[in-house]
Order: C-alpha cells, then sequence, then structure tokens
C-alpha cells in the first residue's frame, strides 16, 4: 500500500518533468528552426548600427550678407552611466567647473536611462572645462567628450522671432514627417525661418554602418556616406534696420514691421520681448527656463498675432465711403461721443468738448470718432468688409512663416451663425473705427500700408525668402514678388488717402512722426483693449518715393499718436541718415 | 583505501552514468564561459570545479547519514550567514548575495539550499508519512521560512523561490497530499486572482474564495485546518498591496513586464535581458554560428552572459542541436536523480534525493525557460553550466550526496 503511494508520487513526478522538459523542446525548436530567419534578421539589425555624420546646417543670412544663423562645431560632454565608478566623484567634478548637473543627478538616481545609453549633459563646453575634464580623465571613467554640432545666432536675440529655434523634432512632427526622410533624434527647425525652410536647411546626413558592441564601442567600419550640407538661405531682411527698429521698439511690448512697398520683402520683423534662441542649443538652465516662461509669452511672435487695428483702421473705412460716393464736403457735429440707440459712443477727443464740425477730410485727419460711426451708419457693414477684404484682412498673408494668425473681420452673415444675432448698428460703429470683433495682424496692416504706398496700388504677398543658394555655391531658389491684388478703388480715391496721411503727420494726429525735410505718411491708432490701450501707427516714407512701408504696434502703449509715431520716426531717421552715408 | 579492496565495497554502486553526466556538462560548463572571453573567470571556474570535485567524492565516500548529525550546524550556519550578508554584503546588480571571505566570494544562499534539504529530510523522516493537519507540517514550515525570508530579502526572489519548491517536492514526497500542499499554495493563488485577472478584481477574488470554501468542505480538512486556510486565503489577499509594495522596483517592473510584454514594447529597459537572449537563441538555428562565432556573444550584448544567460551561448554558437543535446544532458542528469530517489529503500535518503532532484531540477528548467522568453528573469544560475564558484561546487557536493544515497543505502528496495 505505502509502496503503491510511493511509486504514484516518483510517477507524477516523472511525467512532470517530462512534460516541462517537452516545452522547453518544443520552445527551442519553434525559435532555433521555425523562426530562425526573423531571429536572424533581428540579430544582425541589432549588431550594426548606422552612426549617423550630422549634416552641418545651412547658414542664414540677412540681404547683405549678414550672418544670422550658421553652425558651429563644439564639444559636448556625455555621460556612459554603466561605466561610472565613482558617482559622487564625478558629479561634483562637473559642479566644481560649472556644469548643471540636476537633471543627470535625477536621472542617475532614479535610473531614467537606457542600459548603455549616452547621457548628454551639456552640449557646448568652454575650452578650460574640456581642459580640466582631460587632465582627470583616469578619474573620470564615464564621461566623454565628443564634437557636435550646434546652431548659433551670432546676433542673439535679435531677429529671434523670424529666425525662430532649432531643437530635437517631437513625436507629432515625426509621424508626419517620417516619409520624409525625419528620424527619432533628428535637430529640426522648430519656429521661424529655421522651420519653414527646414527641408532646405537641413540637408542630408551621412552615416557610417557600423558594428558596434553592446556599450556602442565601433567594431568594424563597413562603408561611409558623406554627409550633403544644407542649403544656404539668403533672407530679404535688412538686419541694421532690424536692429534700429528693435531699439526703437526698446523693451516695450509689441511688434514693428517693415516692408519695401514696391516688392513685399520683409525688411524687418521685431517683436518684443524677445528671447535668445541660443538657449536652444543647449539644455535650459533653471534661468533660462524662468526667462523663457515669463508671463509676458516671449516666444510668441506678436508680428503675426491678431489685434484690433483701431483707428489705422479707418484708412478702409475712409477708401469703402469714397467709393461709395459720399460726399467729402459732408460736414458732421463732433460733440465727443454720438448716441445710437440709446448707447453713447464716445469719441477720443471727448475730454477736449469734441471736434466740432468735421468734414470727410477733416474727419480723417483728426481721427474723429464722430465722422467714421456716421460713416459706419451711412455704409453697410459688407462694404467696408469687401474694402477691408481687398487690402487681405482677415486671411492669411501667406508669408514664409509659420504659425501666421487670420486676423477677422466680421460679416452680418457670420455674426448670424456664430451667435444667432443681427448685426446691430453699434456693430457698424465699432467697425468703422476698427474696433468689434475685427481683428489684425501688425504684418496685415503693414501690407495695408504698403499697398496705398505703391504707386501701382498693389497689394503684395510679404516674402522673407531672398535666394537659396547650394554649399557649394549653385542656385537652389530664386525668390521674386508676388502681388496678390490690385486695390479696386478709384486711383484718385487712393491718391486723396496719401494726401490726407501726409496731413496726419504733417498736421493731425500722427504729428511726432513729422521730421522736417523728410515725407512720412501714415495713420494713428488706439485700439481699446481690457488693459490699456494699445498704440498703434501705421506709416510709410522717408521720401515721395517710399522705401518703407511700417506698422508699429505697441501692447497696451496707450495712445498711438505718442509712444508709437515716435517709434516710426526714429526708424526713418535712422534710415535716411544711412541712405545719405552718416552712419 | 580499503574499499577499493573489499569484496562488498559499496563503490560497485558507484552511478558512473551520473558522474560523467555531470562531467561532461560541468566540461560544457567551461567551453562556454571560455566563450564569453573572460580569462580570470575562466580559471575561478576551472578551480571551482576541482573543489566541487573533490568534495564530490568526499560526499560520495561518507555515509550521507553521518551528514545528517551535521545538518543542524549548517543549517545554523547558513541563516547566519544569510543574516550577515544582508547586512554586511556586497551589493551586485542591486542585491546582496555575495560574502566576502578573505578574497574568497560566497553565496551563503546555496549553502543554504542544501542544508535545507537535509533539515528538511530529517524533519519528514520523522514524520513517517503523517502529514494530515497543517501542525503536522508546520515545523517544517518554519524550516523553509527562515532562510526564505532572509533571501526575499536581499532581494533574490529566484533562490527563494527555489527554497519553496524544495520544500514543496520533499513534502510530496513524504506522503503529503496533494490538496493539502495546494491549500499551502492557495495564499499566493488569492493574491493572483485579486491582480492578475483582468475584470472585476473585487468579483473574481470573491468567486476564487467561494471555490477555496468549497474545496475545503468537500475534501473533510479538519474544521481547525479549514478555518486557518481560508483566513490565510483572505488575508493574503487583503494584504497583498502590502506585499506588492514590498518588492524591489526591478523585480515589480521585470513581474510586470513579463506579465504583460505591452509594458515595454521596445525592450529597452525592462526586458532588454529576455528579447536579447532570445534572438541570441533564435539567430543560432539548427547548426549554430560556431564555437566563438555568436556574434551578439562576442560583441557582448547580453549582461551577465557568462552567468544567468549562459545557455543562449550554447543556443547561438551551437545552434539546435547543441541546446538539444545540453538540454538532454541536464535531463538525463535529472532523471539518474530521479531514478536513485525512486529506488531509495531508505526514507531519509528518498527525501533527500527528492530535495536535490527539486534543486537541481526546478533552476534547470527556470534557467532555460528564461533564456527563451518562457519564464521572467529571476537570476537562477544553470547548475554545472553557468560561471558561479559556489553554485557549482554545492552541485557536485549535491550529486556526491546522490551518489552516497545509492552506494550507502541499506537495502534496495523495488
Amino acid at each position: 500500500m505505502l509502496n503503491k503511494r510511493r511509486q504514484a508520487i516518483a510517477k507524477h513526478t516523472f511525467w512532470l518533468g517530462a512534460f516541462l522538459l517537452a516545452v522547453l523542446l518544443a520552445r527551442l525548436f519553434y525559435l532555433q528552426i521555425l523562426r530562425y530567419g526573423y531571429y536572424d534578421f533581428l540579430a544582425d539589425g541589432i549588431r550594426s548600427r548606422i552612426i549617423p555624420t550630422i549634416a552641418p546646417r545651412g547658414v542664414i543670412y540677412d540681404r547683405y550678407g549678414i550672418a544670422l544663423a550658421e553652425s558651429r562645431l563644439v564639444y559636448a560632454l556625455d555621460v556612459l552611466p554603466y561605466q561610472i565608478k565613482n558617482q559622487n566623484f564625478v558629479l561634483s567634478f562637473l559642479r566644481n567647473i560649472k556644469i548643471d548637473t540636476s537633471a543627470l543627478e535625477r536621472r542617475l538616481k532614479n535610473k531614467e536611462y537606457l542600459p548603455y545609453e549616452l547621457l548628454t549633459v551639456k552640449r557646448s563646453l568652454e575650452p578650460w572645462q574640456i581642459a580640466y575634464i582631460e587632465e582627470n580623465k583616469q578619474a573620470l571613467e564615464g564621461v566623454v567628450i565628443s564634437t557636435r554640432i550646434v546652431r548659433h545666432y551670432p546676433q542673439g536675440s535679435e531677429a529671434a522671432h523670424l529666425l525662430g529655434y532649432v531643437g530635437q523634432i517631437g513625436s507629432t512632427e515625426l509621424s508626419k514627417l517620417k516619409n520624409y526622410g525625419y528620424q527619432m533624434g533628428d535637430i529640426i527647425g522648430l519656429a521661424g525661418v529655421e522651420r519653414y525652410y527646414d527641408s532646405y536647411l537641413r540637408g542630408v546626413d551621412g552615416g557610417q554602418p557600423l558594428e558596434v558592441d553592446a556599450y556602442g564601442n565601433p567594431v568594424r567600419n563597413l562603408r561611409t556616406l558623406e554627409p550633403v550640407p544644407g542649403h544656404n538661405i539668403q533672407l530679404t531682411i535688412d538686419f541694421a534696420l532690424q536692429r534700429e527698429a528693435s531699439r526703437a521698439l526698446g523693451d516695450r511690448k509689441g511688434a514693428v514691421v517693415i516692408i519695401n512697398p514696391q516688392t513685399g520683402e520683409v525688411l524687418a520683423m521685431v517683436s518684443k520681448p524677445d528671447y535668445n534662441p541660443n538657449y536652444f542649443s543647449d539644455f535650459l538652465s533653471e534661468q533660462e527656463w524662468q526667462d523663457l516662461r515669463a508671463k509676458d509669452h516671449p516666444l510668441y511672435n506678436r508680428a503675426l498675432g491678431a489685434y484690433p487695428p483701431g483707428s489705422t483702421f479707418k484708412i478702409v473705412t475712409f477708401l469703402a465711403a469714397l467709393e461709395d460716393k459720399i460726399d467729402t464736403a459732408k460736414t458732421f457735429i463732433c460733440n465727443g461721443f454720438l448716441v445710437v440707440n440709446g448707447r453713447r459712443f464716445a469719441c477720443w477727443y471727448l475730454d477736449r468738448g469734441g471736434h466740432g464740425a468735421q468734414n470727410l477730410l477733416q474727419g480723417f485727419v483728426n481721427s474723429c470718432n464722430v465722422v467714421f460711426y456716421n460713416l459706419g451708419l451711412l455704409l453697410t457693414p459688407q462694404k467696408i468688409a469687401d474694402a477691408a477684404a481687398a487690402f487681405g484682412l482677415g486671411t492669411a498673408t501667406n508669408i514664409d512663416l509659420p504659425f501666421e494668425n487670420n486676423g477677422f473681420v466680421p460679416t452680418e452673415r457670420w455674426k448670424k451663425r456664430a451667435y444667432g444675432q443681427d448685426w446691430f448698428p453699434g456693430d457698424s460703429l465699432n467697425m468703422s473705427i476698427g474696433q468689434g470683433y475685427l481683428l489684425a495682424t501688425p504684418l496685415q496692416m503693414a501690407l495695408l500700408t504698403a499697398a496705398v504706398a505703391n504707386k501701382q496700388n498693389r497689394l503684395f504677398k510679404p516674402y522673407l525668402l531672398h535666394k537659396i543658394v547650394s554649399a557649394t555655391g549653385q542656385p537652389v531658389v530664386q525668390n521674386k514678388p508676388e502681388s496678390v491684388n490690385t486695390l479696386p478703388f478709384a486711383p484718385q480715391n487712393i491718391q486723396l488717402v496719401r494726401r490726407l496721411l501726409r496731413e496726419v503727420v504733417d498736421d493731425g494726429t500722427g504729428l511726432n512722426a513729422k521730421i522736417d525735410g523728410l515725407v512720412i505718411r501714415g495713420k494713428t491708432g488706439t485700439a481699446e483693449n481690457l488693459g490699456k490701450d494699445h498704440a498703434w501707427f501705421v506709416s510709410y516714407g522717408p521720401y515721395e518715393n517710399p522705401d518703407l512701408a511700417l506698422a508699429v504696434f505697441v501692447e497696451e502703449g496707450g495712445f498711438g499718436g505718442a509712444v508709437a509715431a515716435r517709434i516710426a520716426r526714429e526708424i526713418y531717421l535712422w534710415y535716411d541718415a544711412r541712405q545719405r552715408g552718416i552712419n | 583505501m580499503d574499499i577499493f579492496r573489499s569484496g562488498y565495497s559499496p563503490w560497485r554502486n558507484f552511478d558512473w552514468r551520473l558522474f560523467l553526466t555531470g562531467l561532461v556538462l560541468s566540461l560544457l560548463g567551461l567551453l562556454t564561459v571560455a566563450a564569453t572571453h573572460n580569462p580570470a573567470q575562466l580559471k575561478r571556474q576551472i578551480i571551482s570545479l576541482a573543489l566541487g570535485l573533490i568534495l564530490f567524492f568526499v560526499a560520495t565516500a561518507l555515509d550521507f547519514r553521518k551528514f545528517s548529525r551535521a545538518a543542524e550546524i549548517l543549517f545554523g550556519l547558513s541563516v547566519f550567514l544569510l543574516i550577515v550578508v544582508l547586512n554586511l554584503g556586497q551589493t551586485v546588480y542591486g542585491a546582496q548575495r555575495w560574502i566576502n571571505l578573505a578574497g574568497f566570494t560566497f553565496q551563503p544562499v546555496e549553502l543554504a539550499k542544501l542544508s535545507l534539504i537535509f533539515m528538511l529530510a530529517k524533519f519528514f523522516e520523522q514524520r513517517q508519512g503523517k502529514l494530515d493537519t497543517i501542525f503536522d507540517i508546520l515545523p517544517g514550515f518554519v524550516l523553509v521560512g527562515a532562510p526564505f525570508f532572509l533571501t526575499y530579502k536581499q532581494p533574490d526572489l529566484g533562490s527563494a523561490v527555489v527554497l519553496l519548491v524544495i520544500f514543496f517536492l520533499m513534502a510530496y514526497w513524504a506522503g503529503m497530499k496533494f490538496s493539502r500542499l495546494f491549500m499551502l499554495t492557495s495564499p499566493l493563488l488569492s493574491i493572483l486572482a485579486l491582480y492578475t485577472l483582468p475584470v472585476y478584481p473585487l468579483l473574481s477574488w470573491g468567486i476564487y474564495l467561494a471555490l477555496i470554501f468549497a474545496a475545503l468542505w468537500l475534501l473533510h480538512f479538519p474544521l481547525l485546518d479549514s478555518a486557518i486556510y481560508f483566513s490565510l486565503n483572505f488575508f493574503s489577499g487583503l494584504f497583498s498591496s502590502f506585499f506588492w509594495r514590498s518588492l524591489s522596483l526591478y523585480q515589480r517592473n521585470r513581474i510586470l513586464s513579463f506579465i504583460n510584454p505591452d509594458i515595454d514594447p521596445l525592450a529597452r529597459g525592462l526586458r532588454y535581458h529576455t528579447v536579447k537572449s532570445v534572438i541570441a537563441v533564435g539567430s543560432g538555428g539548427f547548426w549554430g554560428k560556431g564555437y566563438l562565432q555568436g556574434s551578439l556573444t562576442n560583441l557582448q550584448y547580453i549582461p551577465q552572459q557568462h552567468t544567468d544567460f549562459i545557455f543562449s551561448v550554447i543556443g547561438e554558437e551551437f545552434g539546435f542541436w547543441g541546446a538539444l543535446l545540453t538540454v538532454f544532458l541536464l535531463f538525463y542528469l535529472l532523471s539518474r536523480v530521479y531514478t536513485i530517489a525512486a529506488q531509495s529503500g531508505d526514507a531519509f535518503g528518498r527525501y533527500l534525493t527528492a530535495g536535490i532532484l527539486a534543486l537541481l531540477g526546478f533552476q534547470i528548467i527556470i534557467n532555460i525557460a528564461m533564456n527563451i522568453g518562457l519564464a521572467p528573469v529571476v537570476g537562477l544560475p544553470l547548475p554545472f553550466l553557468s560561471y558561479g564558484g559556489t553554485a557549482l561546487i554545492i552541485s557536485w557536493v549535491s550529486l556526491g550526496l546522490v551518489q552516497s544515497v545509492r552506494m550507502h543505502q541499506r537495502a534496495i528496495e523495488l
């Protein structure tokens, strides 16, 4: 009995072992016989790895050949966690040579790395730091110095918004671009020209397919593919003018856009507050993060942001009125406000008792709201909207920059759809003075001004690209002006606007922009805002045949005729001095 | 010695098949350790093998029953060393497993495995097959519990599980009913029922508890036993989240990534070992890439390849036939141990051999399984083949004990 039980126990053990043996053999048969081809393929993939030779990114120049963005060879500091013998020593050594190790410490502590991963600690080392590391190389096992190409912006924060910056490709970009040769870990343009022309600037990475061991050490070099450097880009930007515009705007929040009214070339595009794009070429320090996350959104390009255009829009309303054959001699009385349907609509001259009797022409020069309220009531909203659309407001300018705001021009149909409400007379009043639902970007306002300025009355498509040249000097792309639209207004009406724009500067609200001996034409604007008013000044000059059309926008800058007009004046003065060879 | 001259020498019963299989496997182990390109380790492994062989013959020559007197001392010593290693041992790969004696590192857990087998064999011999209530088995459970807890704390989950497997197989061979054994493991199943079933954890746990209740009722467990088993199930489920948190992060990750590979689809962190090892074995094909020609082995792609992942070297360099041969040799060795256990007329010898069968068998199966992606990476060496002095010596001592059981038993009972 006992013996039988003992035999049964032994038998159970035997069959359990036999079963497990069968499982192991079946798995071996599956792996080594049935799936041999698959695993053989995988084994090859593990062994050989393409060590990319990064193609140097193309240089970006201004129109006169000043370098705005270039690629630089730097020495980077990497760490191989597995090889570090004395972690505390390595960390304190790096701290002693002024290298920020906080991120590295965190990753080492929490083991946030893959086996055999190289952790980059700093992308550009100073020569003295390299010297210290090399001298103590014996004690710094696991610390590696390697060369790297990084993007460098020699002009610092000047032109930061239009140039943009580079960084590692994100997962959303990668999923969109992977069919175009982009790979994980690629450095791509993330904003501005760097982003828009990334495919030209980046070149084609070369590579050395290597057989490497688990530590990434090359074992055998299979063959080499030379990298193709990226193309160089020449912009229409006049860097000296850009710098002057930036200086004139100073520390104020806002934007200055300067356009060649004869072509649509963007000569300068300033947005403040700005940032230093070089920050992105290395790991951001705590202080740099704080700078970038400041509450005024320094990364945001205000030149492409939408704001109420205020009285600068009166150019549009006025032209619509002229086209509607409203008599320019028609006179309105400004008591400082107009009451419509029981609501009081103020003129900015209310404090001083109103403008008194004003005809259309006086109303334009003095920027009298009451005159334009009346025009708003006389015109249908569609007529104002059509005139705005003729200047390209409400639609993208299709400038060669990413993330452009379209601005907005309201219509009766839109209001019905969006709010389920009819268009009220008050809406017309607001629209006639560039308030209410109306939104425009500083770039759009500069283009509007340029269209008035040029003799052909052309609305141009704005552009930043002058030409693209390959690294060996072969022309790749030559850009040329492109007219979007010819203003559908009678030439004498535009001529009248030009005359009045001159009067605004010589004898009206734009007096602060007046320069003796120069011809400046412009229109001020003070856009009501929830906070302090936005200041606008759109203008062109400084000669009878204008070289520059510019829009100055100062966020919460107050009265447009004061701050914005003075900024424009400084720019014109500087420009004229340069033209006459004084600078 | 006169035993060679005596006509009734126990050496006539020396199992050459057992000895030679072990020897061939050890030599294959040396050959494979050599393939991982570390001459210093190869030298140490040869010294360990020599020492192991000497101890094998010592163990063979002596009557295994004589060891049983030393079992208490060895067991006490190994538990003491486990406490020492937990506090003073060298930390390697995040676990404290080694103890350093005059430049000679040593893993106390290997000694604990063997001395536990002795202690349990003695215990089960005393019980004479009477293992019906939970109180009959309790002293044995205490014996396995102490080293289990200390090993688990190192943390060395693999070795801790080996101790449990030894206990269960020996208890089964000592006559404990399967239903009782099942009830002993049921608290663990209670945790699994609560955490691994994909839907309604509380509902599935409730159903599980109901099934346990029904089983206790239908299998006529004593009332007190039933109450204890049921409350063990209940409270282990209740406190399982505490247990789960007591595992270290890397243990949790390994278990989770084994249960659900999607956690780490690129196999960059958690399943790195397993995936690389499977690729190495799979890419060996039928004939293998040839000795010293294994590309992944030569490029040192698989960490700890000379210890826990030695089988992947065999799979890559010798291919399917080499792996097949190795598995057959290992299982042939197990079958010899099994046969000696089954044929032993001496209860103590039988339990001892069964314990060694569990020790070698479980490590062999789990190690190969983890090399070919069938088991989570738990850090168990492959007996006779993996680099590691203590394990190799203990393996040979175990074989010596098995030989001793065969040669020095009082009668062969068939």
